[in-house]
């Protein structure tokens, strides 16, 4: 037995064994719906975009026309600017910082995540030979300064209460 | 005639990208705006952790604290958000930021002495602690109350009080204070605390039979952060050549 035999053998076969051999198939107009409907799903998005770069490019030769234009007849120098509606100014106060006596710039904290904690104030200590730039409220009578170099010590108890003490260096005996 | 050209050319390429990005797209939530509040009385900080706190997308939110130096204004909060979450902070602002703080301070003033002596039995409870905590840290072995006094202080405003000490001294102490907590946190700054002794005289010493006059003098300088309810103890040494320290014990006093 040749090949060729075989292969008809094998072939003839194959036909006797198919179960759709006596199908008649997809009549034409079945065919042409199912086309219709293959080649609309795929070619949908390209037909509802497929006029952007069209709509692009009559709009960028527009905007080169009416900026040429414009440049041309010097639009630019009579139209009136337009002010900014709103910008963050710094108000017309002499500003200062928080924990400073110093007056110094502004200080505009912008924060995109939540505000960090503010700096400890808690132990904040001020130089020893400090001019005092606390209140100065009515007082029945004139009262001296002295002029001695004072120091401060802040610290904790074991119970936890807080102490500041003031250490006067050159205490005089009235 | 040209002005009359130019406009619908504009306005046509002006409308040609919104109409093609129009069609697919839903119409986006109402678009952040910045509006710049005005703090005058609450901490700013406490004021940018209320309105940061408002913002329910953060990623929309932004907030800018500035800080000013004058009497009436604090700073101001430029905050971009979307309007309903301004509406949410300007009625929080309009809630926390309508009154200062006022606040009441409990002061003792105390002599502490090197020498044994009876127990100061005068000490109100709320400071019974603070006392002896005291006892058992500095050296000194009585504690005598001279005077107490109450202050009600509204934030940055100056408040002060007289008190009398020994040999007909009179002490001042003026303070002033801010507020730096949050409206759940009762944390103050006292920003100003001195205590002076004012000008006084004493009893005729020499045979001259004139009295002694002594100028008055600032004793203590200094500021501290205080929380509602707590004790805090301020001093100092040596007072006119006495033996003697000079203590006030300084209470916040919680509001009731």
């Amino acid at each position: 037995m040749n090949r060729q035999t075989r292969d008809e053998q094998l072939r003839r076969l194959l036909r006797e064994a198919d179960p759709a051999a006596d199908d008649p198939g997809l009549s034409r107009e079945e065919i042409r719906h199912m086309r219709r409907t293959v080649l609309s799903a795929v070619s949908e998005p390209r037909r509802r975009w497929g006029f952007a770069p069209l709509l692009m490019g009559a709009a960028t030769a527009i905007l080169l026309l009416v900026l040429g234009w414009t440049l041309w007849l010097g639009g630019f120098s009579t139209a009136p600017s337009r002010q900014p509606v709103r910008e963050a100014v710094v108000p017309p106060i002499s500003p200062s910082p928080i924990f400073t006596v110093q007056p110094a710039a502004p200080t505009l904290r912008v924060t995109s995540e939540k505000p960090a904690a503010p700096r400890s104030a808690t132990h904040r200590r001020r130089p020893a030979s400090r001019k005092p730039a606390a209140p100065r409220t009515s007082s029945p009578g004139p009262v001296a300064i002295a002029e001695a170099e004072t120091h401060q010590i802040q610290f904790s108890t074991p119970g936890g209460t807080r102490i500041i003490w003031v250490l006067t260096a050159n205490q005089t005996t009235d | 005639m040209k002005t009359s050209c130019v406009r619908p050319l504009t306005l046509a390429l002006l409308l040609l990208p919104a109409s093609l990005a129009a069609a697919p797209q839903e119409q986006p939530a109402a678009s952040p705006n910045s509006v710049r509040y005005e703090i005058r009385y609450m901490d700013m900080h406490a004021a940018e952790v209320l309105a940061w706190d408002q913002c329910i997308q953060k990623a929309r939110c932004r907030v800018a604290a500035l800080t000013v130096n004058d009497s009436k204004v604090k700073g101001f909060l430029e905050v971009l958000a979307e309007p309903a979450v301004h509406e949410k902070i300007a009625r929080a602002l309009a809630k926390e930021d309508a009154t200062p703080r006022t606040q009441r301070f409990q002061l003792l003033l105390m002599a502490a002495s090197e020498k044994a002596g009876g127990a100061s039995s005068d000490v109100p409870a709320n400071a019974q602690k603070a006392l002896a905590d005291l006892k058992g840290f500095l050296p000194f072995k009585s504690y005598e109350l001279l005077d107490t006094a109450w202050v009600s202080a509204t934030q940055d405003r100056n408040a002060d009080a007289h008190m009398v000490g020994r040999k007909g001294q009179n002490f001042r102490i003026a303070m002033r204070f801010r507020n730096v907590g949050s409206p759940a946190d009762h944390s103050l700054f006292v920003d100003a605390f001195q205590l002076a002794v004012e000008p006084y005289a004493t009893e005729p010493a020499g045979p001259d039979g004139k009295p002694d006059h002594h100028p008055g003098r600032e004793l203590i300088d200094t500021t501290f952060g205080l929380k509602e309810g707590e004790t805090l103890v301020v001093g100092t040494s040596k007072v006119d050549g006495v033996d003697e320290a000079l203590v006030v014990l300084l209470t916040a006093v919680p509001a009731s």
